[in-house]
C-alpha cells in the first residue's frame, strides 16, 4: 500500500499532526505559567528595590522631621513639602515610573496643611483631609491618581501639664511633658508589572506600599 | 503496536516532565519572593532599632516613668489605643519608653508576618568585652519582660544611683564609651501567607543598633 504513493506526496501520518497539536497545547499551558513565574520573580525583585529605597527614605525623613523646622527654636516639624523635597531625589531614582508627592492639597496656591497636634482645633474645608496621614494607599490614589506615593508628616504633641485634681497622681494629664512624636509615612501605589485583575492593586500595573517611621523629637523652649 | 506504545510512552514522559518542572519552577519563584520579603523586613527592622536607640536621647537622663505609664501601642500615636497587651513602663527610664514607642511605631508594617523573640524592654550595664548575652546587661527591676525590643539605657535613678549604659570598647579604645544599644529578634513566619506551600524555612532575623549621646549631653 505504501509503495503506491509517489515520492513527495505521501500524506503525513495522523499521529504527527496529533503530536504537533499536543505540543501546541503543552506550550499554551506552560507559557503563561512560565511567564507568570518570570514576571513574579522580576516584580518581587523590583518591589524589594523600591521598598528598600522607601525604608531608607522614610528613616532619613524621620530624622529630618525630628530635627525641628527652620530654626533651633521652631516648635513644629517641617511640613510634608519640606520633608518630601529633602528625600524626593533619592526616592525618585528607585521608584521607577512612580510619582512622589507631598501629602498636601494639590490645588494651586494652597498651602500645605500644618502638622496636626493635640492642640489643633477642629478643621473644616477640603484641606482637612491632609491634616492626618492617609490611612490606606487607596486614599492616595483617590486624590493623586494611580502609581503615586505620598509623603506624609504627622506630629503629635503631648498635652500641657496642669495641676492634678485631688487624689490624682502627677503628672497630670498623663504623658504631659513628653516630647512630641513625629511619624513620616510613605504610602500609595508603586509601579509594578502586575497584570490587572490579580487584585493586588486598585488598577493593573501597581502594588500597594505603606512604610512608616515614628520617632521622638526634642523641642527647645524659646 | 510497538510504535503506539512508544508514542504513548513519549506522551507520558512529556506529562511527567511538565509535572516535575512546574512545581520546581513555582518553588523557586516562591523562595525568591520570600527572600525579597526577608531582605525588606530586615531593612525595616534595622531602621526601627536605629531610630529607637537615637530617640532615647530625647528624654532627660534622670527622667523615670511614673507608676501606671504604658506604651506600645503608644496611646498618642498610630491611632491605636493602649491595651492589655501593651507594656507597663512605670519605674523605668522614660528614654526606654521613647525607644519602645519609636520601635513599635516604625515596625507596624509586618506585624502579621513576624513572631517576635520577646525579652526585657530596658536593661542596664553590659560590656562589649563580655561574652554573656547583651554583654552581661541586666534588666531594670521594673522593666516589662515581654517586649519585642530590648534597649540598654543608662540613667540616673530617683535615688541618685547611676545606672550605666552599654560600654563599647570599639569607641575611644581601650576605655570605651557608654552607648545606647537596641536589639530585636524575630522569625519570619510564612505559614499565614500564600507562600506557605513552597517556603519551608522560617528565617530568624536580628537587628542591632548603637547610638552615642549627642555632644551636648556628654
Amino acid at each position: 500500500m505504501e509503495g503506491n504513493w509517489p515520492a513527495g506526496v505521501r500524506p503525513r501520518p495522523q499521529r504527527r499532526r496529533r503530536g504537533g497539536a499536543q505540543a501546541t497545547l503543552e506550550f499554551a499551558f506552560v507559557a503563561p505559567l512560565f511567564l507568570l513565574c518570570f514576571l513574579a520573580a522580576v516584580d518581587s525583585g523590583l518591589w524589594a528595590v523600591q521598598n528598600s529605597a522607601e525604608v531608607s527614605a522614610v528613616e532619613a525623613a524621620a530624622r529630618d522631621a525630628a530635627s525641628a523646622g527652620a530654626s533651633p527654636l521652631s516648635q513644629t516639624a517641617p511640613d510634608a513639602r519640606g520633608v518630601t523635597a529633602a528625600i524626593v531625589g533619592r526616592l525618585q531614582q528607585s521608584l521607577f515610573a512612580t510619582t512622589v508627592v507631598a501629602w498636601c492639597d494639590p490645588a494651586k496656591g494652597m498651602a500645605c496643611a500644618p502638622p496636626a497636634s493635640s492642640a489643633t482645633t477642629a478643621c473644616t474645608g477640603n484641606s482637612c483631609r491632609f491634616v492626618n496621614c492617609p490611612v490606606t494607599p487607596k486614599a492616595v490614589e483617590d486624590v493623586f491618581g494611580p502609581r503615586v506615593v505620598a509623603v506624609c508628616v504627622h506630629e503629635v504633641d503631648a498635652p500641657q501639664c496642669g495641676t492634678a485634681p485631688p487624689g490624682v497622681a502627677a503628672p497630670y494629664p498623663p504623658y504631659c511633658g513628653d516630647t512630641p512624636t513625629i511619624t513620616v509615612r510613605i504610602t500609595g501605589f508603586i509601579a509594578a508589572l502586575v497584570p490587572p485583575g490579580l487584585g493586588l492593586g486598585a488598577s493593573g500595573g501597581e502594588l500597594p506600599t505603606d512604610v512608616a517611621a515614628t520617632t521622638h523629637t526634642l523641642r527647645f523652649a524659646p | 503496536m510497538n510504535r503506539r506504545r512508544s508514542r504513548n510512552g513519549m506522551d507520558a514522559q512529556a506529562v511527567l516532565e511538565t509535572a516535575l518542572v512546574i512545581p520546581i519552577l513555582l518553588l523557586l519563584v516562591c523562595n525568591f519572593i520570600a527572600l525579597m520579603v526577608q531582605v525588606t523586613v530586615q531593612q525595616q527592622m534595622d531602621a526601627a532599632v536605629a531610630l529607637a536607640a537615637e530617640s532615647r536621647f530625647q528624654a532627660p537622663n534622670q527622667a523615670f516613668d511614673y507608676a501606671g505609664a504604658r506604651c506600645c501601642p503608644d496611646p498618642r500615636c498610630c491611632g491605636v489605643s493602649s491595651n492589655g497587651a501593651s507594656l507597663a513602663t512605670g519605674g523605668i527610664p522614660t528614654g526606654c519608653r521613647y525607644a519602645a514607642e519609636t520601635f513599635y511605631g516604625t515596625m507596624q508594617s509586618y506585624e502579621k508576618l513576624l513572631r517576635w523573640k520577646t525579652g526585657p524592654l530596658c536593661v542596664t550595664g553590659g560590656d562589649s568585652a563580655g561574652s554573656a548575652a547583651l554583654g552581661g546587661a541586666i534588666p531594670y527591676a521594673q522593666s516589662p519582660a515581654n517586649a519585642n525590643v530590648t534597649c540598654d539605657v543608662g540613667s540616673i535613678g530617683p535615688d541618685g544611683v547611676n545606672h550605666r549604659g552599654f560600654l563599647d570598647h570599639a569607641f575611644n579604645p581601650p576605655r570605651g564609651l557608654y552607648a545606647v544599644t537596641c536589639d530585636a529578634t524575630a522569625r519570619i513566619d510564612f505559614s499565614q501567607t500564600p507562600l506557605a506551600w513552597g517556603v519551608l524555612w522560617t528565617p530568624t532575623i536580628h537587628a542591632h543598633a548603637e547610638a552615642l549621646p549627642p555632644p551636648f549631653r556628654q
